[in-house]
């Protein structure tokens, strides 16, 4: 018997099936989201997720492009599904909304690094970020972190006199006398976009923990 | 009595060589795309053991180079030794002639250049982080029209067949070759060219990388194992009744699997759970296919039997763990760490890569016209195949398991969980190199064989493309 026919008809309508569950419906109910404007706590009015600076949008090409999300993801689970919340990677669970501003969203699957969904939140001076993105030795020990020193370029110092921007680096981290090291544009990008990284902003779907639940704690 | 049999292996002879050319092509790249991605693999692997290696080279950063190794992986290798494999299926299965094989040699270039080029790009400028199309979006659209062309000339070598007839093997082959373009349109379309922002697209992402998987390359090795179990170990599927069963259930429930990996994720729960019962339900294919595939046994003195063996094996473990760590319960330990990375693995270097392995040993000494020369080569390659998937899956399990019990204890900073996991790794990682020396005895069998057939003959490149093998392995 042939039963070609039928075998590619069956096999068309079971995959068009999963087709419109995976394909269409998403794009139709989640590609409706929009940038909302809510209120916040003060009655003032925000738009959530804010729209990156055009620095930090840029950044997180440069996130993308050097393949961070192997190790990092950007998702937040509830508390009763791991630790998240506990390790303080965020102050509620991720949805949807979180990544409208995203042309396509990093959200990863390996945690060999911790949550970065946060990061902007916990991160100090811009500085830290910035040696920790050259080597992120200096900042913990043992951490298999991926440098990104080419980011940087080690330069003569001009004039006698250290640039602004020049990391502080000690020790047998630092560079030759008379010369330091400084963030190229990318490097500079790529922390505008980690310091941009930020979710604690109360949702109807996604309420924050109210504060004296937090204090309690 | 003979006359019949010398006609019949002259029309198995003529129908092998009518498809040589692509297949043993496609043969080719795919095993290079093999060892460059275990290459890439292996790099990567030494980065996470010292990091401040190579930190000069943009290039050579560890996110790029897992990047360019899946890719390597699943477009350069499994898709094209998929492809070999389904063409020379269907001609076998078919008993006809292979129509169009210069436009599928030609095709079969192309994929190999954009596959290149793609990994060449995701190295020099960077992946698009979308699993399974980590190709630059100017390159994809080169392999989704090499992969529609090659869809094309197999579903017309699967209508030219002389018997018209249906067959398990022909069904999972033809399945492959309807889902396989679909699957690069939308992902083309809906991923590259006119995406939505937000997280629609990381489910539609994952539709395409469970289907590339599960609907695109498992049916492809699914063929071979309906065809070539029967074949060489002369047992008949054990419960032939239940092959469209096993076959419907798997290819209507694999499409809806792509969501569970996000449990407690962004996407809306219903998604999450129709993924995760899908996923539980695919056991009932599973272990359908495993009670057909019986015969490949692991202690055969065949070395072919023993490669379908170890497939059938892994897809059965694969099918079990993958049900049993789908629920939210269970997932939430493992989830994140690198026991989905190790079950991913089963999969792919499991139960594909063997099946495709015992195709290769199954077709080339027929398209060769001679036998491989090396007795003992293949031997050395199973074992190592099957040594190498047991260690690098194995402590990937163990060391996900592991991994994922420190991540859920908040006390515990990842430094200390990445720390208690590096022996893992370094397993991983032997068991990995074990797989790509294993890979080393098949490129040296088929060199030196390679060398066999064109001695003979006077001018060697034209005649590849010309001549007819004289002499049949069969007839040996
Ligand atoms: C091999 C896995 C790996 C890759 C790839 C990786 N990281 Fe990391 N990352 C880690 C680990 C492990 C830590 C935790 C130790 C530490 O703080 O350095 C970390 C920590 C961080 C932190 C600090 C997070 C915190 O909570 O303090 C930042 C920021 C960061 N990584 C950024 C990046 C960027 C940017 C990239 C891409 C260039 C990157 N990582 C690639 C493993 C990785």
């Amino acid at each position: 018997m042939n039963y070609g026919p039928l075998i590619y008809f069956g096999v068309v309508t079971s995959l068009v099936a999963s087709w419109i569950g995976f394909v269409a419906v998403p794009r139709q109910t989640l590609g409706h989201l929009r940038a909302d404007l809510s209120t916040n706590a003060a009655s003032a009015v925000v738009s959530y997720p804010p729209a990156r600076s055009g620095e930090a949008a840029q950044g997180r090409d440069v996130y993308q492009s050097l393949g961070c999300s192997a190790c990092h993801t950007m998702q937040v689970r509830p508390e009763s599904g791991g630790s998240d919340i506990a390790r303080g990677w965020g102050k509620r669970r991720s949805v949807a909304r979180d990544y409208l501003q995203d042309p396509a969203p990093l959200l990863g699957s390996s945690r060999l690094g911790p949550d970065l969904a946060n990061y902007g939140e916990r991160l100090g001076t811009n500085s830290f970020a910035l040696i920790r993105l050259y080597n992120p030795r200096l900042v913990v020990a043992g951490s298999i972190c991926t440098p990104v020193p080419f980011l940087f370029e080690t330069r003569p110092i001009r004039g006698g006199v250290t640039s602004s921007e020049a990391l502080s680096l000690k020790g047998a981290a630092a560079p030759e006398v008379g010369s330091e090291v400084v963030p190229g544009l990318r490097a500079r990008q790529l922390a505008a976009f980690l310091a941009s990284l930020s979710t604690s902003v109360d949702l109807p779907e996604a309420p924050l923990p109210l504060v004296e639940e937090t204090a309690r704690k | 009595m003979s006359g019949s049999h010398s006609n019949c292996t002259d029309r198995a002879d003529d129908v092998d060589a009518s498809c040589r050319l692509p297949v043993l092509y496609l043969f080719a790249g795919g095993v290079a795309w093999l060892l460059a991605g275990i290459a890439l693999s292996l790099v990567a692997a030494a980065k996470l053991q010292f990091p401040s290696l190579l930190t000069v080279c943009e290039g050579l950063t560890y996110g790029r180079l897992t990047a360019a190794s899946s890719s390597a992986l699943t477009l350069g290798f499994a898709l094209q030794l998929g492809f070999g494999l389904c063409f020379w299926l269907l001609s076998r299965t078919g008993q006809s002639r292979f129509p169009l094989p210069g436009i599928a040699f030609v095709v079969s270039l192309v994929l190999n250049a954009s596959v290149t080029l793609g990994v060449g790009a995701i190295l020099i400028v960077g992946p698009t982080g979308i699993p399974g199309l980590e190709v630059p979006r100017q390159v994809a659209p080169l392999i989704l029209a090499a992969v529609g062309l090659l869809s094309l000339v197999g579903i017309a070598a699967f209508a030219s067949s002389a018997s018209g007839s249906s067959s398990p093997a022909r069904a999972h082959l033809l399945g492959a070759l309807v889902v396989l373009p679909v699957l690069f349109v939308t992902a083309q379309l809906g991923l590259l060219l006119l995406p939505i922002p937000g997280i629609s697209q990381a489910i539609t992402a994952g539709w395409f990388h469970q289907g590339f998987l599960y609907l695109g390359l498992a049916p492809i090795a699914l063929a071979a194992l309906y065809y070539l179990v029967p074949l060489l170990t002369e047992r008949s599927p054990q419960s032939p009744a239940l092959t469209p069963t096993a076959f419907w259930t798997w290819t209507i429930l694999a499409g809806w699997t792509g969501a569970a990996k996000w449990v407690g994720g962004p996407i809306p729960a219903w998604w999450i759970t129709v993924s995760i019962v899908a996923s539980v339900l695919l056991v009932i294919p599973i272990t359908l296919f495993f009670l057909n595939f019986q015969g490949a046994c692991l202690f055969s003195r065949k070395v072919t039997v023993r490669f379908l063996a170890v497939s059938t094996i892994s897809l059965f473990v694969w099918g079990g763990l993958n049900a049993i760590f789908a629920p939210r319960c269970a997932q939430s330990v493992v989830h994140f760490t690198q026991f989905a990375v190790g079950l991913r693995e089963l999969f792919f270097f499991g139960f594909l890569a063997p099946a495709f392995f015992a195709g290769i040993y199954a077709a080339v000494p027929k398209l060769a016209g001679r036998d491989f020369p090396c007795r003992i080569s293949p031997q050395v390659h199973w074992f190592f195949t099957a040594a190498g998937v047991a260690l690098m899956v194995g402590s990937y399990l163990a060391g996900g398991l592991l991994q994922g019990r420190h991540l859920a204890v908040a006390g515990v900073p990842i430094v200390a969980v990445d720390h208690s996991l590096r022996p893992w790794l370094l397993l991983h990682a032997a068991g990995l190199g074990l797989f790509g020396f294993a890979q080393l005895a098949l490129v040296a069998n088929s060199g030196w064989l390679l060398f066999e057939c064109v001695k003979p003959l006077k001018d060697p490149v034209i005649s590849l493309f010309t001549v007819t093998p004289v002499q049949s392995a069969s007839g040996k």
